[in-house]
């Protein structure tokens, strides 16, 4: 039986294919399922060290599994804003201003430079762009390390890209595949629910991703602090007449009610990664449409330098670093007591 | 003593290596190093030759993509009367950038996973220093891990991050000073040392002083006058010879 056959389609609900499903799972025209890619390296190889031992030179690439420090993993389907948010967040640790950390270590500096440089685009080249849709054939791990300043505490912040395959196995399932069952052994989550998408497919694959969750961990209720990172929420059209909270109890109310019961600590953050947004436009003057969806790409301001031939621009994101530190906050006062 | 003199193509290397036996030859006298004797004929031939392309206005040749060698020059500390062997590499850039595009310390560069202390040389007059922040990291990063450490532990080894061609900066810039300029332009990398090395510096380096109209090194009052260039390898010297006596000799 091939892949395609028996997965579930996590957008239409349907199997792959079929019922007007015009989508196919990464990889499923393969005649079996690639091998996991390594968790950053739960069982490393021994590194070789010298010349006789690497002929071809000294990998040194990410094997190592990093230890002394708490373990964070966003969690999340596609299209909820992982990519963008974690290139923000990268440019926001580079730059120096996460408040009470620095910068002290990536495995995936050359992934991390290109969406820097993708949101950072000079107008000359047409201007910031929202990172490509995340397709990947095999889920891959974006990582950073962190360490605070006042005691030199080391933090790993994963953030994993599903493989459409991997997504939709959660769906189908109900588990997280063999590939990420390493996600058990993390001290705390991140969330990513993209606000504009309530419908009742989407509350129920969250629902799915929250059930996966406590199954792989073996509860029926999670100690490890969530962070649920509302993204996307320069699109929500009230949002400046609502909370985060009240939002989300009221267009995602079956998963704050799961929540409540199943997660002993949560807190829900509304997130925009880029701050404003503009619409695409096509020569008609009506929107850009992909996949059913209008394309927007950042609007940050353009700010004159002199001496510059192009502008700088300045984003002016909301509540970037805030849900990071108060999971941080949260485990060190867990660790403390 | 081993110390890595490391950084990307066009950082500087050859010609602070060049400057320096410049300077030693010439009798240095500002420094606490002099000239106790080269070892070897490759090392007496072609740093002799650096200096000489320096002395005479000139940039030594950018170093050939296939050549890789490791010079060793015997000095003598004036304030203790010590002699020590310093090891120099001089390895072509392009080489190290390699590690950038494949996660792999080419073969002709292990031998530097066994130093004993690191110059990191970076251009400060680079024009997009937020990529080659990120570039140096993922150097020191590979060095790091080959050596066997963890990235949650601190290295033992010191660092130190020499912004050379300091000349080449504007006043305004000059006057941060070497920590306030790389904190300014590179605050990732800075962060990045400051989390993985215990015993690390910043320091301003201008291998020949001045340049002149035409790009060319001045002479001036027919000698090159270069700044700060024996002070990072003062400063790692020491750090090496207190953290293991051993490596001397």
């Amino acid at each position: 039986m091939t892949t395609q056959a028996k997965l579930i389609c996590p957008t239409c609900g349907t199997h792959y294919g079929e019922a007007g499903c015009p989508h196919a799972p990464s990889g499923a025209t393969r005649a079996a399922a690639p091998p996991a890619p390594p968790p950053a390296a739960l069982d490393a190889p021994a590194t070789p060290r010298t010349p006789e031992q690497a002929p071809e030179g000294v990998y040194v690439g990410a094997e190592v599994v990093p230890r002394g420090g708490f373990k964070l993993s966003s969690l999340g389907f596609e299209r909820s804003g992982k990519t963008t948010y974690l290139g923000m967040l990268y440019f926001l640790i580079a730059t120096g201003r996460l408040p009470g950390y620095r910068f002290a270590w990536s495995d995936s500096l050359r992934d991390l430079e290109q969406l820097r440089a993708q949101l950072h685009r000079p107008a000359s080249q047409g201007g910031p762009t929202f990172p490509p849709r995340t397709d990947t054939d095999r889920t891959v791990f974006l990582q950073l390390g962190l360490r605070r300043w006042d005691d030199d505490r080391y933090v790993d912040l994963y953030f994993p890209e599903f493989s459409g395959e991997d997504v939709a196995r959660i769906w189908t399932d109900g588990q997280f595949p063999e590939n990420l069952r390493f996600l058990r052994g993390f001290d705390g989550y991140l969330l990513f629910v993209d606000a504009t998408a309530s419908s009742a497919l989407d509350v129920g694959r969250h629902l799915r991703l929250l059930s996966g969750l406590l199954e792989l961990k073996g509860t029926l209720r999670l100690k490890e602090p969530v962070a649920v990172l509302l993204s996307k929420w320069d699109l929500v059209a009230d949002a400046e007449a609502t909370t985060p909270e009240a939002f989300f109890r009221q267009r995602f109310g079956g998963l704050h009610d799961a929540m409540k019961g199943q997660l002993e600590t949560f807190r829900v953050f509304a997130v925009s990664s880029v701050g404003k947004v503009r619409t695409l436009l096509g020569h008609d003057g009506l929107p850009i449409e992909r996949d059913g969806a209008v394309l927007h790409v950042p609007a940050p301001e353009r700010v004159a330098v002199e001496g510059a031939d192009d502008p700088v621009f300045s984003y002016r994101p909301l509540n970037l670093s805030r849900p990071v530190l108060w999971l941080l906050e949260h485990l060190t006062a867990g660790a403390r007591a | 003593m081993k110390i890595g003199t490391i950084g990307l193509a066009g950082s500087g290397k050859t010609t602070l290596i060049g400057s320096l036996t410049l300077a030693l030859l010439q009798g240095e006298a500002s420094s606490d190093l002099a000239l106790f004797n080269f070892d070897g004929v490759a090392a007496t031939r072609d740093l002799s030759q650096h200096a000489d392309t320096i002395q005479r206005g000139r940039w030594p040749a950018r170093t050939e993509q296939s050549k890789v060698a490791e010079y060793a020059i015997r000095l003598r500390r004036k304030s203790t009367n010590t002699v020590f062997s310093l090891r120099l590499p001089e390895l072509p850039g392009e080489l190290l950038e390699e590690v950038w595009r494949t996660d792999r310390i080419p073969a002709p560069l292990t031998f530097l996973t066994d130093y004993d202390g690191y110059l990191l040389l970076v251009d400060a007059t680079l024009d997009e220093p937020e990529r080659a922040a990120a570039q140096h990291v993922h150097l020191l990063q590979g060095i790091k891990r080959a050596r066997g450490h963890a990235p949650s532990a601190y290295a033992p080894e010191p660092l130190g991050l020499v912004l050379t061609k300091w000349d080449a900066l504007p006043p305004e810039e000059q006057a941060l000073g070497p920590d306030g300029l790389a904190a300014e332009h590179m605050p990732m990398l800075v962060d990045f040392i400051a989390s993985n090395f215990t015993l690390r510096r910043v320091f301003a380096a201008s291998a020949v002083g001045a340049v002149d109209a035409a790009g060319q090194p001045l002479l001036q009052g027919g000698r090159i006058v270069p700044r700060g260039i024996f002070e990072p390898l003062e400063w790692i010297t020491g750090q090496v010879a207190r953290a293991a006596p051993a490596a001397l000799g």
